[in-house]
């Protein structure tokens, strides 16, 4: 027996690097159903502020905008998690729109209530960043060696 | 599925060192917690004027603390004694590893990760125990049709401590295949028969380290195979590095190259 070649070594470590490379592809994908989870349970607190105006019968003012928020982030956690599934065909193509719908949601929201742009910011930075990661990752898969 | 446990050749008789518990870093801060939590608990029964409730705080959070203490004083004892690991994998291989299972660091890949003219993929699982006590790696691989693996296929694969091996699983790629990039799930779990042990010195320290690592194993085809393989050798599992050896044993990896 031999010592392997270099060049067989080298092409060991490229297949190694394209699996690895995968992995956190696959792993960057996860970030899309966290954002989604996250949409889910942003959701949960306007539902119940809608109901409990309903409930005790307030003036209509007092949630006004409550059920376009609430279609907003139900709407958009659904998308994340269609997202999340699509990112395993096309996970560039599926992370970039997911980023997107994720600052126009929240854009939208932010314009209707300026006053609740600062609400669960540090869940909005984390899924933020996580988003922009899996963009990344998607885009230096995709980009041409 | 297979329950026998696979081991590499040549066979490695390093014996298991040090502690059957875990002494490491979270288990000091385990320690330390419940030390705390019992000084704190105590203090606060006497400021409600409760010293009865004093013993049973102090035993409640106190012995856990004293069992963890103890388990950091036994591995800090032990680990100077402990043999030193080849780190085959991060170093004399060069590979991107971004996690272990259970002390165990893994990598899974095709090699070539395209398709060759007689239909035929390699699927190499290299293996690196950084503890020191062995392991049992269970590996699933698949299901994939495209690689005539109906059923997920399970392989059990033992690590003596700090050994690194590589495992050889041949397979063919189905007519039907469609041209393209392609991913084979891999599944890792690994079982303790000996107890944890602690991690050995020379082995990559800040992996994460997960329960159930899960790998999208990438190949591709670009075009129909000319001929399909009929024939596949068999499976094999060979030894890369042993900490009894004075260095890891690469020229394995030859006979890994001439399987093809």
């Amino acid at each position: 027996m031999t010592t392997p070649s270099p060049r067989f070594l080298q092409s060991l470590r490229e297949s190694q690097a394209r699996s690895a490379n995968e992995q956190i592809l696959f792993s960057d994908r996860d970030w899309l159903l966290v954002a989604a989870f996250v949409q889910f349970l942003t959701a949960l607190s306007p539902i119940h502020h809608y109901l409990m105006a309903l409930r005790l019968s307030l003036p209509p003012g007092f949630a006004a905008h409550a059920p376009w928020l609430i279609g907003g982030l139900l709407g958009l956690a659904g998308s994340l998690m269609l997202l999340w599934w699509w990112a395993l065909y096309a996970p560039y193509r599926a992370a970039l729109t997911a980023l997107l719908a994720y600052i126009a949601v929240h854009s939208a929201i932010a314009l209707l209530q300026p006053q609740a742009v600062l609400d669960n910011i540090a869940s909005k930075i984390l899924v933020l960043t996580g988003l922009v990661l899996a963009v990344r990752t998607g885009w230096l898969r995709r980009r041409p060696q | 599925m297979s329950s026998v446990v696979l081991r590499p050749t040549p066979p490695d008789a390093t014996p298991d060192a040090g502690p059957r518990r875990n002494g490491g870093a979270l288990v000091f801060i385990a320690a330390i917690m419940a030390s705390l939590t019992a000084v704190f608990a105590a203090g606060i029964c006497l400021q409600l004027d409760r010293p009865a409730l004093v013993a049973p705080a102090l035993i409640l959070f106190g012995l856990p603390a004293l069992w963890w203490g103890g388990c950091v004083w036994v591995a800090a004892r032990a680990y100077p004694s402990l043999p030193r690991s080849h780190s085959v994998l991060n170093g004399a291989l060069g590979f991107d590893i971004r996690c272990t299972c259970h002390g165990v660091a893994s990598t899974v890949f095709f090699h070539p990760d395209g398709v060759a003219a007689d239909g035929r993929l390699d699927l190499l699982v290299f293996l690196e125990n950084y503890t020191s006590r062995q392991r049992v790696a269970e590996i699933r691989i698949g299901p994939h049709r495209g690689l005539g693996l109906d059923a997920p296929s399970l392989v059990r694969l033992h690590l003596a401590a700090g050994q690194a091996a590589v495992y050889v699983l041949p397979l063919a790629v189905a007519p039907g295949l469609a041209a393209g990039d392609h991913d084979l799930p891999v599944m890792l779990k690994v079982s303790l028969p000996a107890g944890a042990g602690l991690r050995l010195p020379g082995a990559r320290r800040h992996l994460h380290d997960l329960w159930c690592p899960r790998f999208a194993v990438p190949f591709t085809l670009s075009s129909a195979p000319l001929k399909n393989s009929a024939d596949l050798p068999p499976p094999v599992y060979r030894s890369l590095a042993s900490v009894g050896e004075p260095g890891p044993r690469l020229d394995a990896l030859q006979t890994v190259a001439d399987l093809r």
